[in-house]
């Protein structure tokens, strides 16, 4: 106990070096932590995202390709999938349910997704959750859209306001002469249904009726009502199976349908392909994080070291007062490992503090929704690891005082 | 017949606790592929394995041929087994598949036709496993079956409700 207090008083004595010590490993450990929670928490967004969804099918390319465009909104399709194919598939054997996705327009940044009402039906998230209107409902009306928590939060959106849809990504040419009106908003999931505008496929076919490319179209509004208004084509689909263990045949026989080059995936298995692409990135970012945390060790034994020539005369005057050599080595490790721990108790508290400033930041900007979580045995571990190599570090400059000290003995030759 | 005494009953009364945990009275069977076809099916399966789980040079489509009136084994049924193999997920989460088909190499059921039905197992467990990828084989432990799905043909013949799902090492 008497050591304890000892090395706190003597670290308080010497407070601004080792105040930056303090901070040095402090900052290095938010950074391994936060490295950690980036990561699990983009795997858990990814993986949250779909749920109970059997097969994705679209247009023939890659299996990840395919999964990120309809699923995730990163990238776009390289073609689409003709109407008819995508009823005769809709017909086949084991098909339970059916929903269309057509993506190409966008509002304001959002992409907008024409799909039917079965969607929000079936569409499942985060271990087969139902995605909630937090008001209104579905789509009805030819121009209703339904919008994520996420469009309506940041765009100050309530139902009935009137929106414009554009064409492509990111555009500056409007579907001005076709405005939309909000019938529903739905619950924040954490998922990119929050960053989404939806609208019925007739719609999406509606706007793009004899449309010119400078945004105008020689149908007006009211015209298009009357008109025929089944799509032509969609980009994918979503699939669910009868049986899930008689999903091979449906996915053979999409892959192998005759009329136009399909693609139909699994989406585990995709996600798996994606995370072993991932993976090498996520090592190589786990493995700089970890560096940085052993350099911050390191200055912390330096300190140490660095300290130990003007400390001669201290040690002196321990022995003079009855500490052994040994004392002197456990008060030096104890000094250390007190400096690591406030390092990584703070390196956490950092973490918590820019997780809760950030979190939404990041939600909104990258899609990747970080859980508030207490620290779990995975942070405990990392952390008491940081403390034992704190420890192991501070073996370099503890030695070399007991020596120095065994040397020394009380009277110091200088 | 013996009069019941009191130690009779009581080996008894052991006995049928015995009984009534099966999994946990008898021992593990480690399995490997060629045990879940019947007798006098191999010559088929060479055949079969022959060009599956890559698509050949000069091939334009695989074709859709998965052999389906192949045999099921009930050889197996009801008892633990242990069988290696790779994981194709069918259903995911964050914490990991709880649902997936084991096939006796990579890409099964992926890219090219799936091997027959008495070379799939689909395994359900309670304890989701966190895949390192497809690549990743890995050793099923749990309670073996024939699967049942009426009067259809399965394209995944058996069944294995797991409760140890592991790296293969």
């Amino acid at each position: 106990m008497i050591l304890l207090r000892l090395a706190l008083r003597s670290l308080a004595s010497r407070h601004l070096t080792v105040g930056l010590t303090v901070t040095s490993v402090a900052l290095s450990v938010a950074l391994l932590l936060a490295v950690d929670t980036i990561r699990t928490g983009a795997k858990e967004s990814f993986a949250n995202t779909i749920s109970d969804t059997d097969l994705i099918m679209g247009a023939r390319s890659g299996g990840v390709q395919l999964l990120l465009y309809s699923v995730f909104q990163v990238g776009n399709a390289t073609n689409n999938v003709t109407w008819d194919s995508y009823r005769e598939i809709e017909a086949m054997d084991g098909v339970a349910w059916m929903v269309p996705i057509s993506l190409g327009d966008s509002h304001r940044g959002y992409r907008v997704m024409g799909t039917s009402t079965a969607f929000f039906d079936h569409y499942k998230y985060r271990g087969g959750r139902d995605i909630a209107f937090a008001d209104g409902h579905r789509f009805d009306d030819l121009f209703d859209a339904v919008v994520g928590a996420d469009v309506a939060e940041t765009l100050g959106y309530g139902i009935g306001q009137e929106i414009v849809v554009a064409h492509g990504i990111v555009s500056f040419s409007d579907h001005a002469d076709k405005p939309f009106q909000i019938s529903g908003i739905l619950e924040p999931t954490g998922t990119p249904v929050d960053r989404t505008v939806y609208v019925s496929l007739e719609a999406i076919e509606a706007i793009h009726v004899d449309w010119q490319g400078d945004g105008r179209s020689g149908v007006s509004a009211e015209e298009v009502r009357g008109m025929d208004l089944t799509p032509g084509a969609v980009t994918a689909a979503l699939i669910g199976v009868e049986d899930r263990l008689r999903i091979f045949a449906l996915q053979r026989a999409i892959n192998e349908y005759r009329e136009e080059p399909l693609l139909a995936i699994l989406p585990g298995v995709a996600l798996s392909e994606l995370w072993s692409l991932v993976g090498v990135a996520e090592a190589a970012l786990l493995a700089v994080s970890a560096m940085v945390v052993v350099t911050a060790l390191l200055g912390l034994a330096a300190m140490i070291l660095a300290g130990l020539e003007a400390r001669r005369r201290e040690m002196a005057i321990l022995r003079a007062v009855g500490a052994r050599p040994r004392t002197i080595l456990a008060l030096l490790m104890l000094e250390a490992v007190t400096i690591a721990a406030f390092g990584a108790l703070l390196g956490v508290l950092l973490l918590y503090v820019g997780l809760l400033i950030t979190r939404g930041w990041i939600d909104s900007a990258t899609g990747i929704y970080l859980e508030l979580s207490p620290p779990g045995a995975r942070e405990g571990l990392i952390l008491a690891a940081v403390i034992g190599a704190g420890a192991a570090a501070s073996l370099v400059p503890a030695l070399r005082a007991y020596a120095l000290s065994l040397a020394d003995g009380m009277t110091l030759r200088t | 017949m013996t009069p019941l005494t009191r130690r009779r009953a009581l080996a008894l009364a052991l006995a049928t606790a015995a009984l009534a945990r099966p999994g946990q009275a008898r021992d593990v069977i480690d399995l490997d592929w060629g045990d879940l076809i019947p007798e006098g099916e191999t010559a088929i399966l060479m055949e079969q394995l022959r060009g599956i789980g890559v698509v050949q040079h000069g091939q334009l489509s695989t074709g859709f041929t998965q052999e389906r009136d192949a045999e099921l084994t009930t050889e197996f049924n009801g008892a633990r087994v242990r069988l290696p193999g790779f994981v194709v997920p069918l259903d995911f989460s964050a914490s990991g598949t709880s649902a997936f088909v084991l096939a006796p190499f990579v890409g099964a059921c992926i890219h090219v036709p799936p091997p027959p039905p008495n070379q799939l197992v689909f395994v359900t467990t309670e304890r989701p496993y966190r895949s390192k990828g497809l690549f990743e084989p890995v050793y099923v432990t749990g309670l073996f079956d024939t699967v049942a799905t009426g009067t259809e043909v399965a394209e995944v013949g058996y069944a294995i409700s797991a409760d140890r799902v592991e790296r293969y090492r």
